[in-house]
């Protein structure tokens, strides 16, 4: 009788556990709202039109596009992502370089076709739900020269932090790109991740 | 005027035939899984793909780099606007097949003002009432009648596409209206102002081209992966969220 009870309140208590969990999980997934995805893209936008009509010289421009990257996106999960497999078997050392010379690489591929937006007006069109993969925000981005174009930011926050993990520039993924490029690169070096790095570093 | 309109539409009919013919065989493989590339032709494709960027080192590059400082940008705007128009009754007619009636009469109403207010399309103020350019291509026509897209393809000088492109851009020349409409000579001048066209689109696009084309290390893969994400975007309407990645699901 007195064991049963003590089950019963074991029982009862991991059933609460399981509930707070169950409960907290989809709070969790859903904790991202599209007005936060929405303020934080805004953000980002208005810093990427305040870099491209500075009339800056590009070194710096593109410097400050690293700034960011660093700022609001998730580099390190990028990074990871676009390298794949050969991740785990780089060393602690060559991870610890990877990251930072993928950072530069990206912000400055990225960046210098940003650059080439001057006096674009870029505005935010929508948001919506992603799933698992967080929000989609979709600007488009309305140029004196060339035909307006759209570009989605998916803006997660399983870093813990809201943060942009992926550009997507009229359906095409950056992660896609990126991930076989690095693939490419590292091939054509032999899989030499130092050679890798030093390359991404001289971008 | 009649007769004509009959002939077109015969040699329309009798085209769509083959098209759909080629099309059942092609592209019988039903849906591609996302993100999928096909590519049983990858050797092929890459030789091609040599081949064009040999084309475009040494002849698209430079013309289109001369013609973007010397032609001035009000022409080069004039020779793009009526480009694009005349693209436009083809652009109207595959909205049209693909059941899609609002696209269709935009298209309709775009190519109406621009080629009477617009001055047979030397100028666009269809875009300042907001009819917008909305292209799409038989190629899209086929893939919303649920043909699958087939292997990927790089073709020479034409550049990336898949099976069902392909015959998408065959037919799109057969089908064109313009084709029925303008006589002979004029119909050959059309082809210059494409090609020049072409070449200013490749001095506005030039960043973007040069980054695909010579900064990727495999320029090949790049081109594949970029054309065949735009054109299943396009086709969607939207960017499908199942084919994104999810850089957490990772390790």
């Amino acid at each position: 009788m007195h064991l049963n009870k003590t089950n019963n309140r074991r029982g009862f208590l991991k059933t609460s556990a399981a509930t707070v969990i169950l409960t907290a999980l989809p709070f969790r997934a859903s904790a991202l709202s599209e007005q936060q995805s929405v303020d934080l893209i805004n953000k980002v936008i208005a810093e990427v039109q305040q870099i491209i009509n500075s009339g800056k010289p590009e070194a710096n421009m593109l410097a400050d596009f690293e700034g960011i990257f660093k700022k609001y996106a998730d580099v390190a999960t990028i990074a990871r992502y676009c390298l794949g497999a050969p991740w785990r078997n780089a060393s602690s050392a060559q991870q610890r370089a990877y990251i930072p010379a993928f950072q530069r690489y990206i912000s400055r591929k990225y960046g210098k076709q940003f650059r080439s937006f001057k006096g674009a007006e870029i505005m935010i069109i929508r948001s919506r739900d992603a799933g698992k993969l967080g929000i989609l925000v979709e600007s488009t981005i309305d140029t004196p020269s060339k035909a307006p174009f759209s570009v989605e930011w998916n803006v997660s926050d399983r870093s813990g932090r809201p943060k942009f993990i992926n550009l997507i520039i009229e359906g095409i993924s950056m992660l896609a790109t990126e991930r076989a490029e690095i693939g490419a690169m590292l091939e054509s070096f032999g899989g030499n991740m130092d050679k890798l790095v030093a390359h991404l570093k001289s971008w | 005027m009649c007769e004509g309109v009959i002939r077109a539409l015969r040699i329309f009919r009798i085209n769509l035939l083959i098209i759909l013919a080629v099309c059942v065989s092609a592209c019988a493989s039903g849906p591609v899984p996302a993100g999928h590339i096909n590519d049983p032709f990858e050797q092929a494709n890459r030789q091609v793909h040599e081949f064009n960027k040999l084309v475009d080192v040494v002849a698209l590059r430079p013309v289109a780099a001369v013609y973007g400082t010397t032609v001035p940008e009000e022409l080069r705007d004039v020779i793009d606007n009526s480009a694009n128009n005349l693209a436009l009754p083809g652009h109207a007619l595959n909205h049209l097949l693909q059941g899609d009636i609002p696209d269709a009469l935009e298209l309709a109403a775009r190519f109406l003002l621009n080629s009477t207010v617009g001055l047979a399309g030397l100028f666009d103020p269809a875009t300042d009432v907001g009819l917008f350019e909305n292209n799409t291509d038989f190629g899209e026509t086929l893939g919303t009648w649920g043909f699958a897209e087939g292997p990927y393809v790089e073709l020479p000088l034409l550049g990336a596409s898949t099976v069902r492109g392909t015959v998408g851009i065959v037919v799109d020349f057969a089908i064109d209206p313009l084709r029925y409409v303008i006589p002979s000579p004029e119909r050959e001048y059309l082809f210059l102002l494409k090609g020049m066209d072409m070449v200013g689109d490749r001095h506005a696009y030039s960043d973007l081209v040069d980054v695909l084309l010579y900064e990727s290390t495999d320029s090949y893969a790049s081109q594949r992966l970029t054309y065949l994400q735009n054109k299943r975007r396009n086709l969607q309407g939207e960017t499908i969220v199942e084919d994104l990645e999810d850089p957490y699901a990772f390790e």
